[in-house]
């Protein structure tokens, strides 16, 4: 009976920490020192997609406190402002909490054109941002070429996320 | 009934402003982070190297597929080459024999001058080599962090990779090192155009080709100058490679880097015992 216990409680934390730990680990594999080709001098953020993903698809798993983490998380790790990834994903967000129920249930497609629209705002605003911060403006094309990573890459993020949730979460979805 | 209905109403009112109330707090909190990562501040400091200590092992571990596939193929590709690569390796290995002599003798040389004159020459360089464990490549930042160890590197300290200047030490993280590489916004190093003495600075603008400003209106410059750093204001020992004029359009002059930072591995951190000037500007 104890063991029953033990093992539920395993399994439930395990869920429960199942869509951090993805955001997270894709938000890592940014940093990872891998050579990518062109591709290596300006990644996508696969944190954002992680956060558009979950916050759609399993928002009572993946709150406010998990993008706080993931927020701060990143500022540790990154030379750039600290406190300006956190100001993204909770851009993203607050986006997410408004407009989720025009998206969610809808085909790929839309949900794709939803990413691409909401991350536009995202990274924008984050531009904006830094360019304050640094009193310069950050060059565009480095933006756009991150943003459109970051577009093309999420159907691919989104398919293995949704394999994820598929495998391990699909029993106690609300 | 009603009222306790009421009551539970209120209760949940309460938490949605709640809510609401946190997202805000939470948006001026990193706001206020921005500012105090603009002041240096040492909390954010500990912040970050208690953070680089628990994700950098994992990045480790979530790179090494990648990284035990890419071996593999490059083992393979090698194999392929290997005949000429041995040609070419001795060939250049007598040349260098050659070279090697030619060094030995201006050594000798160059020290019976130097006592002549009696000329003082700079402090000895000490030098760590390191391994690179994670990279930041994006529109907002490009830095890596390197593994050092229990070795202890200073904030300026210049960072080579193949004989040429990459960037600097931003801050230690207990056994880690941020650098700034030479192509981050935040990145503006003294530098001369070698044949010309023309003098200028080297700033990063987060783009894959760092920019020269600072140069005389009226300077000749052209596509394939080389770039080495100047010294000036004693950051960067003098003569150092950096890089060569990649492009000139419109009076924005483009420098590519000598080091591929796309490829970069290991990479040599060496303190010239000029330091202590980088504390004297953050304390100013």
């Amino acid at each position: 009976m104890i063991e029953d216990n033990w093992q539920d409680n395993a399994a439930s934390l395990f869920e429960r920490l199942l869509p951090i730990g993805t955001a997270v680990i894709l938000m890592l594999l940014t940093y990872a020192p891998i050579y990518l080709g062109v591709f290596n001098n300006v990644r996508a953020d696969l944190g954002l997609v992680a956060v558009y993903f979950w916050m759609l698809n399993r928002s009572d798993l993946f709150d406010l406190k998990s993008v706080v983490f993931m927020g701060l998380l990143d500022g540790t790790l990154s030379s750039s402002a600290f406190g300006l990834t956190l100001f993204s994903y909770l851009l993203m967000y607050v986006l997410m909490i408004n407009l989720r129920k025009f998206l969610n249930g809808r085909s790929f497609v839309v949900v794709w054109y939803g990413f691409i629209a909401l991350s536009l705002v995202v990274y924008l605003l984050k531009w904006m941002i830094a360019t304050v911060y640094y009193g310069q403006f950050l060059p565009m094309t480095s933006l756009m070429f991150s943003y459109f990573q970051c577009a093309a890459i999420y159907p691919l993020i989104s398919m293995l996320l949704a394999w994820i949730q598929n495998i391990f979460l699909q029993d106690d979805e609300l | 009934m009603k009222r306790r209905r009421s009551l539970f109403l209120h209760f949940n009112q309460l938490r949605v402003l709640l809510r609401k109330f946190a997202l805000v707090t939470l948006f001026i909190i990193s706001l206020i982070l921005m500012l105090m990562s603009k002041n240096q501040s040492i909390l954010l400091d500990y912040a970050s190297s208690g953070g680089s200590y628990v994700a950098m092992p994992v990045i480790q571990v979530l790179i090494w597929p990648a990284k035990m596939v890419t071996k593999g193929y490059e083992y393979l590709a090698n194999l392929w080459h290997i005949q000429q690569d041995n040609e070419a390796l001795r060939a250049e290995n007598e040349a260098l024999h050659k070279l090697q002599d030619k060094y030995d003798s201006l050594e000798i040389e160059n020290k019976l001058l130097s006592d002549l004159l009696n000329y003082v020459t700079l402090p000895q360089a000490g030098f760590i080599s390191a391994k690179m464990v994670a990279e930041e490549r994006g529109a907002f930042a490009h830095s890596i962090v390197a593994y050092v160890g229990d070795k202890q590197v200073n904030k300026g300290d210049v960072v080579l990779a193949n004989g040429s200047v990459v960037g600097r030490i931003d801050k230690q993280l207990q056994s880690y090192a941020k650098v700034i590489l030479l192509t981050d916004i935040s990145s503006n190093i003294p530098v001369i155009i070698e044949n010309t003495r023309i003098r200028g600075i080297l700033k990063g603008d987060n783009s894959q080709y760092p920019k020269l400003v600072f140069t005389p209106l009226d300077a000749e410059i052209s596509v394939g100058d080389r770039i080495v750093t100047s010294g000036v204001s004693g950051v960067f020992p003098a003569g150092l490679p950096i890089g060569y004029v990649h492009s000139i359009v419109k009076n924005e002059i483009k420098v590519r880097l000598f080091a591929s930072l796309e490829k970069l591995e290991y990479v040599k951190i060496v303190n010239y015992n000029i330091g202590g000037l980088l504390e004297d500007v953050d304390n100013d």
